[in-house]
Formats: C-alpha cells, structure tokens, sequence
C-alpha cells in the first residue's frame, strides 16, 4: 500500500512539563516536514579475522531535529512564536485575544507527525530557528526544531498469546525505556490489533491496556497509530499585501509610522529571522539529547525594496541606529469590526549589516537591506511582538 | 461506537464531518483522535427474577 503526503498532519500540543510528552490535540496543516531521528550508526570496523571494512553496525549519541513549514494564519502562528519566546498574560474574549510576547525561553512541545500507516511523535521539542517570510503573498513560516526523544514503532519483547492481554513488554534493541514517548490513551496496533494503553509503565518497557486478545510473536513491530485528522477553524494566513512597515528614529516613531499606509515604507520582499541556537546536550542518562538549552538569541530582518533615494546606504556605512515596526492585519473578529486578526513585531534598535543596490539591465535598482536586530539600551529589550488571535491563552 | 467532541471548538473530522464543541457522534471503526472521548453505554436497568418478586411481594404483604 502506498501513502500520499497529503493524507498527513501535524498534530501538536504544549507540554506542562518540558520533556514529558502529552498526547496532541491541535491538528496544523503542513506544507512541508523533515524532522529527522538521527540514529548515529557507525560500521563496527573493529579487527575480526575479515578483509571486509565491517560486519555490523555500532550505535553513537542520537538526536532529532530538522524543520517544518506551515502557513503562518494568526492562529498557528501564536504556536510558532509560544515556542520561541515567552508568552506574557493573554488578555481578551472570544471577540479576540491579545498575547504579548518578549524575549526568552518559549514552551516545549510535543508533536506528532503522521507518516503513512504510523505515526511519529517527538517530544521535548524547541524552536531553533523560526524564519518568517512571504512566499506568493502570503506568510509561511519554516522553523527548524529540536527534540529530546521520539516514538513511532517498537518491537515486540515477550509474545503476546492470544486471550486475555493486557500488557506489552517493548523490545529495549532501539533504547532500553523503549516506552518513552507513550502516553495513556495512545493506540498501538499490534498483531493486527489496536489497543488503548491505560498505563505506560515507569519501567520503561511495559504498557497496558483492557484483557484484549492479541497473539503476537517476539521481533513482531509495534505501530503508534496515526489519529484520525480532526481540523478548527483556520483563518487566512497573514497576506504580504496587509503587512505595513514602519521605519524610525526610535521604536515610537516606528509605531507612529505604521499608524498611515503614506508614512510607511513599501516593502517588496520581507524575512524576520529569529533564532535560540538551541544546544541538544547528549551524555549520561540518556541515548538521546538529555535536555535542550537555548543559548544567546538573536533575530535579524531581510528588506528589500525599489531605490529611491541614499538614506539607507548612508545609515549602512554610517552604521546608524533605526527601529522598525512591522504590522500584519487579519480579518476582523469581533462582530463590530473592531477588533481584528493583528501581529506587531517591534525591533527597537537595528543597523543595516549588508546594504546592496545590485543594478540589471532594465530592472529597477532594488535597495537590499540586511539588518542586525540589537539589544536596546533605551527600552530594554531586542525586540517585542503583540499577537491578536482567536485562540485563548490559555491553550498556549 | 458513539464518541464526545471534548475539545472547546467545533472540528472537521475526516469521515464524519462538522462535530460542535460537546457534541457526541457515532464514529467509525478504528477512529482514534485525541479531542474525543468513547462514550460508555449506561448499564442496562437489572430484571427481577421471579424469586426476587416473590420475596418483594412476601415483604408488601407483611
């Protein structure tokens, strides 16, 4: 049987403890994913009486990382920036949330990903890198990730015999607790036959579940089966043709300036970048990460816009300071149309690191920006963004 | 199988359709989704058996 990509999902929830999976009820739709489980196998090349390189393969520190990309909606959005930064006190009604966002370390999630007749479900994941940019118009965000664990299939360890079942002892070849990452409630399918653990077991090989007739031999595999897709309400993602750009001397002018679409700076292409530089620290206790740290944060801005004039090349070699509110607008959610979809991202202080006028023949010249985002001794901070949205705070 | 949407909103299920926050449907086999919960059938009401009624009416009786 084959599967196509598009019968997936990306189910993700946050964990109240960092590390410790919960079993995932926001259904995100996917544009693309390639978290990878990297095992670390190495050929056992050790002297064995053979003119061959190796006869089997040994087992190094593992890791799991890689990225997804979704399209950036305000809601799905408020989960991409949940994970990277830290959410203030949410404010607001179904009539829309507002949810301030600072620097600092944002909340560990579990995610679980559908691959055909399974499913694979990393905890423990962090943001490492979030970059938001505007393809076809409108917002898509790919954020590279890192997990500290992952469940998808085991094996069998001690046969199941037919009637009356109810418990599974999990293979430990892959990892001696093989049964990190299960939660109750999941649904195996083994021998043929789905079961619904009520407890998974702190021995870390065992799982039960209600008397259930099973036969299954040892080295038979064990699947996490896939959830059946389940969709909210999804808004529009943010449009590239409803974000205004302002450009001043301090923050609040920046603000002001995205107050009238004439004070505003046109953009014609537009990236936010901000990354954790997540460290996955391997070591003792465990084969897999033991636990991820951010280190230092940074952010930076791409601009590109039509030139018009030398202000910015003059800030470039100047290295001037400039701050920059970027404003998305959403459709409205309050029945009055006065509270609207909204996302500010404030960069108080940024300098232009690259400043190219690349020239073509019969091209415009563009004015192509690379900017720093720097910490700002003024309002004492690097940067700030407001959400408003149609999700409660509360499930963040 | 019936099954209760427990999440707070109203979700598009994939075989079943538009399911209302709290409302419970009749899923397919095999459904398996974590915004919902099984709906256990009430216990059925216990006859009484005969003996049950005799010793019932022996005790009106008294």
């Amino acid at each position: 049987m084959n599967y196509l990509g598009n019968e997936s999902y990306l189910a993700i929830k946050p964990e109240a403890t960092p590390g410790t999976p919960v079993k995932p009820t926001i259904m995100i739709p996917l544009v693309a994913e390639d978290i990878k489980t990297v095992v670390n196998y190495k050929a056992d090349d050790r002297m064995k009486g053979i003119a061959w390189k190796s006869d089997d393969l040994i087992r190094g520190n593992r890791s799991h990382e890689g990225s997804i990309t979704v399209l950036g909606d305000p809601d799905t959005l408020g989960h991409i920036l949940n994970m990277g930064m830290i959410k203030g006190s949410s404010t607001g009604s179904v009539d829309g949330y507002t949810h301030p966002l600072t620097v600092g370390d944002g909340k560990s999630y579990t995610f679980e990903i559908k691959k055909g007749s399974y499913a694979q479900r990393f905890f423990g994941v962090k943001s490492d890198e979030t970059s938001i940019e505007f393809k076809d118009g409108h917002m898509e965000i790919k954020m590279t990730v890192k997990a500290t664990g992952q469940f998808s299939i085991a094996t069998v360890g001690i046969a199941l015999t037919g009637a009356g079942m109810v418990s599974l002892v999990l293979d430990d070849t892959y990892d001696i607790a093989p049964n990190r990452g299960l939660v109750i409630g999941d649904v195996l399918t083994v021998g043929g036959v789905d079961v619904t653990l009520t407890g998974v077991d702190v021995d870390g090989i065992t799982v039960t579940f209600a008397s259930t007739a099973i036969t299954a031999s040892i080295g038979d595999k064990v699947e996490l089966k896939p959830q059946t897709v389940s969709l909210g309400a999804f808004s529009d993602p943010f449009y590239f043709g409803n974000i205004i750009v302002g450009f001043g001397t301090d923050i609040a002018d920046a603000i002001a300036n995205t107050a009238d679409r004439a004070d505003a700076k046109l953009a014609h292409e537009m990236k936010i970048i901000l990354k954790n530089n997540l460290l996955a620290q391997n070591g003792t206790n465990r084969m897999d990460p033991y636990e991820i740290l951010p280190r230092t944060k940074e952010a930076q801005l791409e601009i590109k816009q039509l030139f018009k004039g030398a202000e910015q090349r003059q800030a470039w070699l100047d290295r001037k300071f400039q701050a920059v509110s970027i404003v998305g607008l959403g459709k409205f959610i309050k029945a009055d149309f006065s509270t609207q979809e909204k996302v500010t991202f404030n960069f108080p202080a940024v300098k232009l690191t690259d400043n190219e006028n690349a020239i073509a023949v019969g091209e415009y010249i563009i004015d192509d920006q690379k900017f720093e985002v720097l910490y700002d001794a003024v309002t004492a901070e690097a940067m700030d963004i407001e959400l408003i949205n149609k999700t409660a705070g509360t499930v963040y | 199988m019936k099954f209760k949407n427990i999440s707070t909103q109203k979700l598009n299920v994939i075989g079943i359709g538009v399911v209302e926050a709290g409302q419970e449907v009749e899923a397919p086999i095999g459904f398996n989704n974590a915004n919902f919960t099984p709906i256990k059938k009430e216990p059925k009401e216990k006859k009484e058996t005969d003996t049950e009624k005799e010793i019932k009416t022996k005790v009106e009786t008294k």
